[in-house]
């Protein structure tokens, strides 16, 4: 009885091929549906950093200004309104003043003083004006000077946390979260350098895609632009983290020279209450106090009209070179 | 890089040593440092440290070794890291870092030695130079700060002069320390890998042989098929014949 055997053979082996082909699309769906998901959490977890990324970034910012406005109204102010009451000041006659070179004090050393005097006699005013976190932020990020020389043109000081509100990077730090369309506030601007809101939207559409994608060629094409998305939201990330990383060491550089600077200004206070106001009068220990106090005073300001960002939101790599320059005289303190 | 925290823990130990100088403040902080890292366990294995620092200090030949037999203690302290994808408990090395860094400073001196060795580490573990720089400066922020305190809460002043001034000073402590621990933070984020598709290597040879044999099978079966036919229809044929 051959034949029924050959007819088995030839079910056998047609319902074979059948089967493979059944047995591959099963696991192509199941292939799909792997890396849907995967290119699903990627991408979230990505978007989940820089969304806590950027928080971290705005608050570090605003630490910063508060800071800068603590120490302007505090300690800078304080030194200020002191070294106002002496006379017959002559700073390049203090004994040891050559020390005080390391805290960039110069000739220019009493004009700066006296911009300083203008610089804080400005600052207290939008002190009592009251300022937001807006403005706490843009004073963190952005050159002190150019922020009041705005403010000095007559525009009140309480404008500024409007003005700041309406700047793109400000709004991305400032934002709502990536999933709550957070990034609608920055409607749809270059933030910083336009590596954040193209990539949110792809993120968004690329989700949804993902979910009804069942065909192993698409979940592929997705992975890929899944690649693309997540290299862009971890540059972005990069960007805030290395802004966060930079404000902070700024703060703690401005922590650290008020620390100089308040109980030098506390000195100064004694040796009027002692020596009276003629700084031509004082003892060569007496000069060399102020004298330190006024240099450390002018580094405070010049470590305040350090930007840290650009208009555009981008990192000014400047500034690094300025916190180098300013550190070794720190560190010798 | 992931560290058990006996040896993470047992590093601090050679660290307030290096100076050759063990101030009780250097140890207080040790202790409170070991309490808050592994409040479970530090206390039973307090002791096992101290032997360990002392055997290792038996291989001093002169005294002119003693920095390297520390930091070969050190070495052989951080050799054994964690599997950082299977292992949860452990002192990431940032984390170990910032802690150097607070053993260091807690007699308040930071001393050329101590500076050395917490570089071997940074070097010898991977740490990034940026990394070691920056905490370094947030920690002297710290301490600065600290100090400014201290001599505040001490001053004569009125308080309602020195309150708002302390009040700043608390709030700049914990910014700096936000700050370092976002840095260390940093560290323990891990990004969801791609997954490779794998190629079903078994699934294709059978559904490539299987091909085979169906183009093999196929005209045979259908010659036969053919045949038969033919054969059935000479039967029949016969038959009507008959």
């Amino acid at each position: 009885m051959p034949l029924p055997l050959v007819f088995i053979g030839i079910a056998a082996a047609t319902g074979a091929t059948g089967i493979g082909s059944s047995v591959k699309a099963g696991v192509d769906q199941m292939h799909a549906k792997k890396l849907n998901l995967n290119s699903e959490e990627r991408i979230e977890k990505a978007a989940s950093r820089l969304d806590v990324l950027r928080k971290q970034c705005g608050e570090s910012l605003e630490s910063l200004g508060a800071e800068k406005f603590a120490v302007l109204g505090g300690s800078l102010k304080d030194f200020v309104d002191t070294f106002s009451q002496l006379k017959n000041v002559d700073l390049s006659d203090s004994v040891g003043i050559q020390e005080l070179e390391k805290f960039h004090i110069d000739k220019q050393a009493s004009v700066e003083i006296g911009e300083l005097g203008n610089f804080v006699a400005t600052l207290t005013t939008g002190i009592a004006t009251g300022v937001t976190g807006g403005a706490l932020a843009a004073f963190g990020a952005y050159s002190a000077v150019a922020t009041f020389a705005t403010a000095s043109t007559g525009t009140a000081i309480g404008t500024l946390s409007g003005a700041a509100a309406t700047n793109a990077t400000l709004a991305f730090f400032g934002g709502g979260s990536l999933a709550s369309g957070g990034l609608g506030m920055a409607g749809g601007t270059m933030v910083l350098g336009g590596l954040v809101a193209g990539p949110a939207l792809l993120v968004m559409g690329l989700i949804a895609s993902n979910k009804a994608g069942k065909s192993l060629e698409n979940a592929l094409a997705s992975a890929e632009e899944a690649d693309v998305v997540c290299n862009q939201l971890e540059n972005a990330s990069f960007q805030c983290m290395s802004i966060r990383r930079r404000t902070y060491m700024f703060y703690s550089l401005l922590a650290r020279l008020d620390s100089f600077l308040l109980p030098l200004v506390f000195d100064m206070k004694d040796i009027i209450k002692k020596e009276g106001v003629d700084y031509s009068q004082y003892s060569a220990e007496s000069k060399k106090i102020v004298a330190r106090a006024a240099s450390v005073a002018v580094t405070i300001k010049n470590v305040i009209d350090t930007p840290i960002l650009s208009e555009n939101g981008e990192l000014v790599e400047e500034s690094a070179d300025s916190y180098n320059k300013f550190l070794p005289s720190v560190d010798k303190e | 890089m992931l560290y058990e925290k006996k040896n993470a823990i047992a590093v601090f130990y050679y660290l307030i040593a290096v100076d050759g100088n063990v101030t009780d403040s250097e140890m207080e902080t040790f202790d409170c440092v070991g309490k808050e890292l592994d409040p479970d366990f530090f206390e039973q294995y307090q002791s096992e440290i101290a032997e360990r620092y002392r055997n290792q200090m038996q291989t001093l030949i002169d005294v002119e070794d003693f920095y390297d037999v520390i930091a070969e203690g050190v070495d052989r302290e951080l050799a054994n890291v964690l599997d950082e994808n299977t292992e949860t408990e452990g002192i990431c090395s940032r984390l170990l870092l910032w802690n150097l860094l607070v053993v260091a400073f807690g007699d308040d001196t930071y001393s050329p030695e101590e500076r050395r060795l917490i570089k071997h580490i940074v070097r010898s573990q991977g740490i990034g130079k940026d990394i070691f720089l920056e905490m370094e400066q947030l920690m002297k922020a710290n301490i600065a700060v600290t100090h400014e305190l201290e001599t505040m809460e001490r001053s004569e002043k009125p308080y309602t002069e020195i309150r708002p001034i302390i009040e700043e000073l608390e709030s700049r402590r914990e910014v700096i320390i936000k700050s370092a621990t976002a840095l260390i933070e940093d560290e323990l984020y891990v990004p969801v890998n791609k997954v490779e598709i794998p190629k079903n290597k078994a699934l294709e040879d059978t559904k490539a042989a299987v091909g085979k044999v169906a183009d093999t099978v196929s005209p045979i079966a259908s010659n036969i098929g053919n045949q038969t036919k033919k054969i059935l229809g000479n039967i029949r044929s016969k038959k009507n014949n008959v």
